[in-house]
Order: structure tokens, then C-alpha cells, then sequence
């Protein structure tokens, strides 16, 4: 589904990723690195952040991403949350899906439906659909938003940047289970998660384990138990 | 005299020489509010408008564009009454017309027209609500056929669709002859209303100066908005709140080549003052904005909230003052200006001035002009929206127009 050969990013003149060669098909896949490795500079490159030089291929359902404006991305399947989504004041929560659905085929009645149920189950309070996207949200809430995105927006490859972070032990308890339903519903889904969540890992069951390194490469390894490893001895164990 | 083209910059020199019958010239007027137009007379032909440096930021020369013909001053005469097909009232220069709102022709029950030929209409009173500013609306009172406006009656709970300048366009486009246009608006005390404001465009230049009285416990909120068209406004209200008075003005505009909006506020004791501006400007399109919130009496609270988004070579200006006299305690003023360049060409210059003469008050300003911010359009696109729109939409949330 996701495919990248030789893939090099370069920010600010510095070589952040360096030749990476991974494969995500349908399932879970887990992102792990020390901090400040790139593991999201590895999202938003795949998603065309404005400034980020990227070098090699990369292909999505055999579509060539790097070809594509930003937009493009999207509407080929991919979708990146983001670790500190920006505040838009004077754009509602729902008005703002409602123009990512546009191209969609979703009635105004569906998709606030839809919003509404999802954002209830998130635990965020009533009327969340007209608060201003993002303004005054504590990061909980942000990182809930962009879980609501996610489901509405049902992509076909998902990266999440530390999805977990900031979540309380009701709201983590709550996205595990709509994630494990999120996979367990569409067997054709991709969800990258970057984590090091164990509870999160061990319930998605991942079909690989991606750590990326301080110099810029990545090993990928259907070995989940690399996972614990690290957990224990710390990167350097691996 | 036919065919005598002139600009804004030549008509004070012009206004002697009895180029129409405007104030100075109708002995009815001069005996209804001859102290006014005296002092105005002086006031213009001491300094001539044009070259006040309070425009200094307004780029007036684009008014130079704006040819008045006194030759095409023929219609107004016989208003157009019987073609509206919408309810308002209408004003432009010199006269008013009510009927379409009502069967009687001096309006409805709960309004009474205000025009020279009115009897009672006391001009001479409001008169004194009338000061030379050394500006166009000076122009405006002194060349104008004649004061015009309506004086709701005390708790008249109503909402009033009102347009300046006749709503039928072929007959606006025939008026090529500067629009000068002398407006009262008097709300009386214990009301409630709304005015749903549309100003309309003829090829010259239009003139306004507007006096709003906001009696006590009254309530007036203006809904203001402007018919896209190729015509230049300068409208120059001043707004007096009696005690216990609330008064709103929200304005959508930038749809015209060159604009003046000029408030001032008098405040007294226990107000409430709102005004919003919206403005979208793009291509050569001249905005300016000014507001003067004068405190004069006690426990009053004020917001000032104007926003305009720029693009092409649009030019924008905003000054926006707050006066608080020593009297006026527990004043509660703010004044925000912000504007978002989307043009490397675009200009958006923005003067925040504040007054303050007593210390027990709360008043605060902020100011800014900045880009689309970069994060949110990339974290719009990626969530499949394109650029163009993507962009759209963070000009039309910063305006607030797509909650």
C-alpha cells in the first residue's frame, strides 16, 4: 500500500532521513526511535510539508506520492495526524469536515451525524462541532479531533503521530478500542502508529516494527517483540 | 450651467458660485439652520478638505478619478418611488422616500420623515449635533439639497431595510453629479432597531454625513453592506448615545474601488458600543477605516473589531481612536485592528490611538497585520482541501464568515 525506495528528506540543508527503503501493506505497523530521530519528519515528508527536499520514490496503491501536490496525497489515501494539530479561529470543528468531505459523497446530515457520534464516544463535550477547530482545546482534545478525522475521513494508509499523547486513561481506553475497530472493520486499511505506548502496541497487533535511528536510517521487522526490547533495554538494544 | 466637470478637490472653490441649490442657496434651509451652515461655509472655504493631513493614510488622489457633471443633476426631482419593489426606505440626497413602507407618504405610524418640507421638522434643533470636521462630510452638509432622515417614535421595537441611493440601477447610473447626502437619524427613547444599511454606487462620488441620536434605553444596531459597483463612498457618521443606550454597527464591505468610513461615537454614562468591520479588499480596491470612541460619561463599556483581508494592490487603512475623559470611570474600552496580507503588493497600515485621562478605567488595543499562516494552509491541504480553496477558507474564517 505504502512503499518507499531510497527515500532521503532533507530539512534546513540537514539530511533528516537517509535512504529508507520500507514497506507498509494492510494491518497495524509501528513507529519507534529516540527522540528527534525524524519519525515525524518521516510523516510529513510522506505528506509534502512545504520546505521538506525529498529524494528516491515513494508509492501509494502503486500511485507515485512524491508527484503529488499536498492535497493530491490526501485524496490518493494517505492521512498524517499531527503531534500539535495549528488552531484555526473562525472555523468550526464541523465546517471544516465538511469541506474535507466535499469531494465525498456524504450528505450535511450524515457526516454531522457521524461527527456528533464520534465526538460523543470521544468523551468531548456537546456542541464540539461548533467550537473554532482547535482554538482553546486542550492537547487531548486536539489529538481527539484528529482521531474524528481520521474515522470520517477513512483513508487508506494512516500515519499517527503518537496518538496516545496527552490522552487521559478513559480517552486511551477509548482509542484503543475504536482503533482495533477501525482496523478490525476495513482489513484493507493501513495504520502507521508511532508509539511507544506498549498497552496500544500489544492490543493493535502490529505486523511490523519500524525504529528508526539517530543516523537517519530505519530497520523495519515483522519481530514484534522488538518492541519489548526496547521498552526494557532502550534503543540501543536493538 | 451645464456640463461642468469638476473633482472633489475643486468643489469647495465652486461652492459660492451657486452651482446648485444646496444649502447655501434655499433660503428655507438657511432660516432653518443658518448658524450651521455659516460655520461650515467658513470652515470649507478657510481650508479645503482635500488637503486635511488627517488623509494622509486615504490616498484621496484616487477621488481625482471620480468626475462629478452637474449637467446630469435632472432626476432627482422625481423620485422613483413606484419602482422599488422591496420595503425600505430610501435616501438620496436631498430626499427621502418612506411610502414604499407605508400607505401614508410621511411613513408609517412608528416613523416621522425629517425634510425641509416637513413641518416640525426641527432643523434648528439638530443643528447643534452638526461641527465642522475640516473633512469631506463638510463638503456633504454644506452641498446637499437638503437634510433628510427619520425620527422613530419612543418604543418602537422594528427592523428598518434602508438603502442610500435609489435601488433601481439605470436610474443611479443617469446620476453623474456628486452625491451630497445630510442624514438624521434620531431613535427614540426605549427602542429597539435594527437598520439593515445597503449603500449604492452612482458613477460620481457619494458623500455622506450621517448624524445618529441613540436616546436614552434605546438600542440601534446598523447591519451595513455595500452594492459591488464602480462607485466611491465616504461616509462620516457620528453616533450621540444618550445614558443607558446600546449601539452596534456591523459592517461588510470592500466591494468598492474607494471607501471612507468614518465613526464617531459620543458616549455617555452606562452605554454599550459595539462596531464590527468585515472588509474584503482585492485589485486597486481603496479601504479606509476610521473610528473615534469618545468616553464622556461613566461605567460605559466599548469594542472595536475591524478585519480586512487584502489582496492584489489593494490599499487599507485603519485608524481607530479611543478618547476617555476624566469624568468617565469604570470605562471598559478595547480596540482590535487585524489584517491579513495575501499580497507582497497589498498595503494594510493600521494607527491605534488611545487617549486616557482618568485611571480608573480598562482599556486596551492590539493591532496586527500578518500572512496566511503558513501551518494552517499546509494542514488544510492535507487533509485533501487544495490550495486555492484551502486558502479561501483561511481568509473567510479570519473575516469570520464561514462558522
Amino acid at each position: 500500500m505504502l512503499v518507499t525506495q531510497e527515500f532521503t528528506v532533507e530539512v534546513e540543508g540537514n539530511t533528516i532521513l537517509d535512504d529508507l527503503t520500507l514497506e507498509y501493506g494492510p494491518g497495524v505497523h509501528i513507529v519507534m526511535g529516540p527522540n528527534g530521530v525524524g519519525k515525524s519528519t518521516f510523516a510529513h515528508a510522506l505528506m509534502g510539508k512545504p520546505d521538506y527536499i525529498t529524494e528516491g520514490a515513494v508509492q501509494i496503491n502503486g500511485k507515485d506520492l512524491l508527484a503529488m501536490e499536498v492535497h493530491e496525497r490526501a485524496q490518493a489515501g494517505l492521512f498524517v495526524s499531527f503531534q500539535t494539530p495549528t488552531p484555526i479561529e473562525g472555523l468550526s470543528n464541523y465546517q471544516f469536515m465538511r469541506q474535507c468531505l466535499k469531494e465525498k459523497d456524504v450528505t450535511i446530515k450524515e457526516s454531522l451525524g457521524e461527527f456528533k457520534r464520534i465526538a460523543s464516544e470521544y468523551g468531548l463535550p456537546d456542541q464540539w462541532d461548533k467550537k473554532h477547530l482547535n482554538v482553546q482545546a486542550s492537547g487531548g482534545e486536539k489529538k481527539k479531533n484528529e482521531l474524528i478525522q481520521l474515522e470520517l475521513l477513512n483513508p487508506t494508509v494512516a500515519i499517527l503521530d503518537e496518538p496516545d499523547s496527552g490522552l487521559d486513561v478513559d480517552a486511551i481506553n477509548t482509542l484503543v478500542r475504536r482503533l482495533t475497530n477501525y482496523v478490525e472493520t476495513d482489513d484493507s486499511r493501513c495504520l502507521i502508529i508511532i508509539s511507544h505506548y506498549q498497552q496500544l502496541i500489544e492490543k493493535l497487533n502490529p505486523q511490523t516494527v519500524t525504529v528508526f535511528k539517530k543516523n537517519g536510517t530505519a530497520i523495519q521487522t515483522d519481530d514484534i517483540s522488538i518492541t519489548q526490547k526496547i521498552l526494557e533495554s532502550g534503543f540501543n538494544a536493538v | 450651467m451645464s456640463n461642468l466637470e469638476y473633482t472633489i478637490k475643486e468643489l469647495p472653490d465652486l461652492l459660492p458660485l451657486g452651482i446648485r441649490n444646496n444649502m447655501m442657496q434655499n433660503n428655507m434651509l438657511l432660516k432653518d439652520m443658518g448658524d450651521s451652515i455659516n460655520t461650515f461655509k467658513e470652515s470649507v472655504l478657510l481650508s479645503n478638505p482635500y488637503y486635511n493631513k488627517f488623509y494622509k493614510h486615504m490616498k484621496v488622489e484616487k477621488l481625482l478619478g471620480f468626475i462629478n457633471t452637474t449637467a446630469s443633476q435632472t432626476k432627482s426631482m422625481s423620485p422613483v418611488m413606484d419602482q422599488f419593489q422591496e420595503t425600505h426606505i430610501e435616501f438620496e440626497d436631498g430626499y427621502i422616500d418612506t411610502k414604499n413602507i407605508s400607505n401614508f407618504y410621511y411613513g408609517p405610524e412608528y416613523i416621522t420623515s425629517i425634510d425641509r418640507f416637513s413641518a416640525n421638522n426641527m432643523l434648528n434643533l439638530y443643528q447643534e449635533y452638526f461641527v465642522p470636521t475640516g473633512r469631506f462630510s463638510d463638503i456633504a452638509y454644506l452641498n446637499t439639497i437638503g437634510p433628510v432622515g427619520i425620527r422613530v417614535k419612543p418604543k418602537t421595537k422594528r427592523s428598518i431595510p434602508t438603502s442610500y441611493g435609489y435601488t433601481t440601477k439605470d436610474i443611479r447610473d443617469q446620476q453623474k453629479d456628486i452625491s451630497c447626502n445630510l442624514i438624521i437619524i434620531d431613535i427614540g427613547a426605549g427602542s429597539t432597531v435594527t437598520m439593515e444599511e445597503t449603500f449604492l454606487s452612482n458613477p460620481a462620488l457619494k458623500l455622506y454625513n450621517i448624524l445618529y441620536l441613540v436616546r436614552e434605553d434605546a438600542k440601534l444596531v446598523l447591519n451595513r453592506s455595500f452594492a459591488p459597483d464602480l462607485g466611491a463612498h465616504i461616509i462620516e457618521s457620528k453616533v450621540i448615545q444618550f445614558p443607558n443606550s446600546k449601539f452596534e454597527c456591523n459592517t461588510q464591505g470592500g466591494s468598492n474601488p474607494y471607501s471612507q468610513e468614518l465613526t464617531e461615537v459620543e458616549i455617555w454614562d452606562n452605554c454599550t458600543t459595539h462596531i464590527n468591520g468585515r472588509y474584503y479588499i482585492e485589485k486597486d480596491i481603496v479601504n479606509n477605516v476610521y473610528t473615534k470612541l469618545h468616553h464622556k460619561g461613566t461605567d460605559s463599556f466599548s469594542r472595536v473589531d475591524v478585519k480586512t483581508v487584502l489582496e492584489g494592490n489593494a490599499h487599507s487603512s485603519f485608524r481607530g481612536e479611543i478618547v476617555v475623559d476624566k469624568e468617565a470611570i469604570n470605562t471598559d474600552a478595547d480596540l482590535k485592528n487585524n489584517n491579513l496580507l495575501c499580497s507582497t503588493k497589498a498595503v494594510a497600515i493600521s494607527e491605534p490611538q488611545l487617549d486616557i485621562n482618568t485611571k480608573e478605567i480598562q482599556c486596551a488595543h492590539g493591532c496586527t497585520v500578518s500572512n496566511i499562516d503558513a501551518d494552517q494552509l499546509y494542514f488544510l491541504q492535507s487533509r485533501g482541501i487544495s490550495k486555492q480553496h484551502a486558502s479561501n477558507m483561511l481568509k473567510e474564517s479570519f473575516l469570520g464568515l464561514i462558522l
